[in-house]
């Protein structure tokens, strides 16, 4: 609902709108009650925001220009302006209607425009304090038709536009290429008795003679003129138009205006009022007039309504968030339900699976250790002296004069154990390691088995070169062959090693003594186990 | 004179109303969270519940799986002696049992007390303790073959596991003489041990 206060220079009509409808109109008199019945309306608003429409004959307008220029600069200019055509009152407004080029220089057009006698409008503007109203805007009538004489697409560049709004005022407001430049509210005696046409006529061709006399138009220009009159008028107007040259009329019947235009107003109506009052209904923040004090309460309002939707915007997202909180909440509840039902179903099956593996003292890990264990022990801890024992034999049997008379086969943890007896599994000792053994292989850890065997070659005739080189050539085969890591001759038939002492006869007559050609080899190989 | 100044009276009641939802919001904000919390640490509380009993089932399904693979063969284990006490008398009425067949000139034997079996990386699981008891055994022997038939026998004879530690072969004649069949040509001397595993079910 918009309320729209229209005040006519004598009394204050009170209307209020919905859309296009015009629900109630109050007319308060300018009088001890009139003033009281107001102050009641304004209080049963309940501090609903109004606009103050105002149609007075102290309205007067001003054409300027002024050079181009912006912010601070223009908004001097623009007041100097305001204070010098409207001193006396501070309902005064300035409106920019374009730019023009002049002398090759660019100035704006500015309507100035005041209300000139604001007493008229202070027993009102007071009470609507008091009450503390929020008023959105004071309008001005004349420059609110510039939307309205819009709609009546006129060709003239200047058109006058005549309306009524009260039976003793005849408005003028004349319009160049569709903007206010002037209007006047003339008195006129002939609403009810007299001719109203005729008098029409005059003053229009008055405006237009002040027009032409201010250079606005050429006499010789077609000037168009829209008037808004009653269906009692509008016969004798057309009549009276009928013929002139001097202007291009439009006489709109006010009711078939409101038709067209959508309006719907209780009764046939005589003046154009309402169509005004609903254009004044359009529009945000329309505001001509008031000033910063005047709108105050609506500023005030506009907070409040901020504050109010602020307030419901938060409770509407606390209670969404409350909202979407249970319904979380109810979810995890089902959630929570359905892995309660899995849970009891998951400990009735382990209880009833636990009662299968009851009576058993090993567990079942244990069981599994133990039987890895053993295949561990199967796979790589049984040994066995056969197969080293095998090989070496393959390889001697080669030499047919070559026999073994003893043979050692042992596990050791390290490659450089010489003797089953040395042999700890505890911590291997770590052996010093004498010059010669500096020329065996480094030893190794691990799990090695080591054969030493001795043997001797048979009928040795001392030829011991013979001797040395059967026993070099078993020590390659066997490096060759690649079934052992080591392989290490530690007795030769003739330790022929710079170290060691040979001694022995040689006479005339006398043969070299016939000794034993006897060999110790020892041969390791790594066991191949699974550990890492 | 007309007055710019704020009317505070002409905002109260949306400012009580606006005051009044920023709490309530507040508050229902602060006790949503609350109770979602409340709930998230329910759900996860019985999350964790349920995914320990699964937990705890799987384990046991697994177990039952296992125990189905490896009971029999731990019985086995136990019933020949491997797993549990160790078997001396076994051992050597084993040895004899060979013997017989073979008939060597001298088997004599020395089972020593047991100790832990150490190989060099070998790591038994934890709460298995592997045991071994080494056995020297002196023979004497036709020829070289009656060794493998003795080891071999006795690997048919029990269940047992058991391992050569070493082995001595000697000649007892001379070289290059050919080998008397009704006497021992070689003297030997193995080292035998025989592995057996405790379990300790504490």
């Amino acid at each position: 609902m918009k309320r729209i206060l229209y005040f006519t220079g004598y009394r204050m009509v009170a209307q209020e709108w919905d859309g296009r409808k015009l629900v109630s109109s109050v007319y308060f008199e300018p009088d001890e009650l009139g003033l009281d019945l107001f102050s009641a309306y304004l209080e049963s608003l309940r501090r609903q925001p109004v606009r103050l429409l105002v149609d007075l004959i102290e309205e007067e307008f001003r054409q300027i220009t002024i050079p181009l220029l912006r912010g601070a600069d223009r908004k001097e200019i623009v007041e100097r302006n305001l204070i010098r055509y409207f001193r006396n009152t501070e309902y005064r407004h300035a409106l920019s209607q374009g730019v023009v080029k002049e002398k090759g220089r660019k100035e704006e057009k500015l309507l100035l425009m005041g209300l000139t006698n604001p007493q008229l409008l202070e027993p009102w503007l007071q009470l609507i304090e008091k009450q503390q109203v929020p008023v959105s805007g004071i309008i001005s009538l004349p420059l609110l038709s510039e939307s309205v004489v819009q709609r009546f697409k006129a060709e003239q560049r200047c058109v006058i536009l005549v309306s009524q709004q009260v039976p003793s005022n005849l408005r003028q407001s004349v319009f160049l290429d569709g903007k206010l430049i002037l209007s006047r509210l003339v008195p006129i005696a002939s609403f009810y008795q007299g001719d109203y046409a005729r008098d029409v006529v005059r003053d229009v061709e008055s405006t237009q003679r002040y027009l032409v006399s201010q250079r606005i138009v050429d006499r010789a220009d077609v000037i168009g003129v829209q008037v808004l009159t009653n269906k009692r008028h509008l016969d004798r107007l057309r009549a009276e138009v009928e013929g002139d040259n001097d202007f291009e009329y439009r006489i709109h019947e006010i009711n078939q205006v409101l038709s067209d235009e959508k309006i719907e107003v209780p009764e046939e109506q005589d003046f154009s009022s309402a169509l005004f009052c609903h254009e004044a209904t359009r529009g945000l923040y329309v505001n001509h007039y008031a000033q910063k004090a005047e709108k105050k309460y609506f500023h005030h309002h506009l907070a409040s309504l901020a504050a109010r939707f602020v307030a419901v915007a938060l409770l509407a997202i606390g209670l969404g968030y409350f909202g979407s909180a249970l319904i979380k909440g109810w979810m995890y509840g089902n959630s929570i339900e359905e892995m309660s039902l899995l849970q009891q179903k998951y400990a009735s099956k382990y209880k009833q699976l636990s009662l299968t593996r009851a009576g058993s003292d090993v567990s079942t890990e244990m069981m599994q250790n133990v039987v890895k264990t053993v295949e561990k022990l199967q796979r790589g801890y049984q040994q066995r002296p056969q197969e080293m024992m095998i090989l070496i034999s393959q390889q001697i049997s080669l030499y047919d004069r070559m026999r073994v008379k003893e043979y050692e086969w042992f596990l050791a943890p390290s490659s450089d154990a010489v003797s089953a007896s040395e042999v700890s599994w505890d911590t291997p000792k770590r052996k010093r390691r004498s010059r010669r053994d500096r020329n065996a292989p480094k030893p190794r850890k691990g799990l090695f088995e080591i054969a030493v065997f001795k043997g001797e070659l048979l009928d040795f005739d001392g030829n011991y070169r013979y001797a040395l080189s059967a026993v070099a050539d078993l020590e390659d085969a066997m490096r060759v062959s690649g079934w052992y890591d080591e392989v290490q001759v530690l007795k030769r038939p003739l330790d022929v090693e710079s170290e060691k002492q040979i001694s022995g006869e040689v006479g005339v007559g006398k043969r070299r003594e016939q000794g034993k050609a006897e060999f110790t080899i020892r041969v390791v190989r790594k066991v191949k186990t699974d550990e890492k | 004179m007309k007055s710019n100044s704020v009317d505070w009276r002409f905002l109260q009641g949306s400012l009580i109303f606006l005051l009044i939802a920023v709490i309530a919001a507040a508050a229902l904000i602060y006790f949503g969270m609350l109770y979602e919390e409340q709930r998230a640490a329910d759900y996860r509380q019985q999350e964790s519940q349920l995914r320990s009993t699964h937990r705890k089932y799987e384990q046991l399904v697994r177990d039952l799986g296992l125990m189905k693979q490896y009971t029999a063969k731990f019985n086995d284990y136990k019933a020949s002696g491997l797993v549990g006490e160790e078997r001396r008398l076994s051992w050597i009425e084993s040895l004899e049992a060979v013997n017989s067949r073979l008939r060597l000139p001298r088997l004599g034997y020395n089972l020593m007390p047991q100790e832990d079996f150490l190989r060099p990386g070998f790591k038994p699981p934890r709460f298995v303790s592997v045991r071994s008891s080494p056995m020297q055994v002196t023979m004497e022997l036709l020829h070289e073959g009656d060794l493998f038939s003795l080891i071999g026998g006795l690997e048919q004879e029990i269940s047992n596991l058991f391992t050569v530690d070493s082995c001595q072969l000697r000649l007892k004649g001379q070289v290059g003489k050919l080998f008397d069949t009704r006497k021992p040509n070689l003297a030997g001397e193995c080292v035998i041990r025989w592995v057996s595993i405790d379990v300790s079910t504490k």
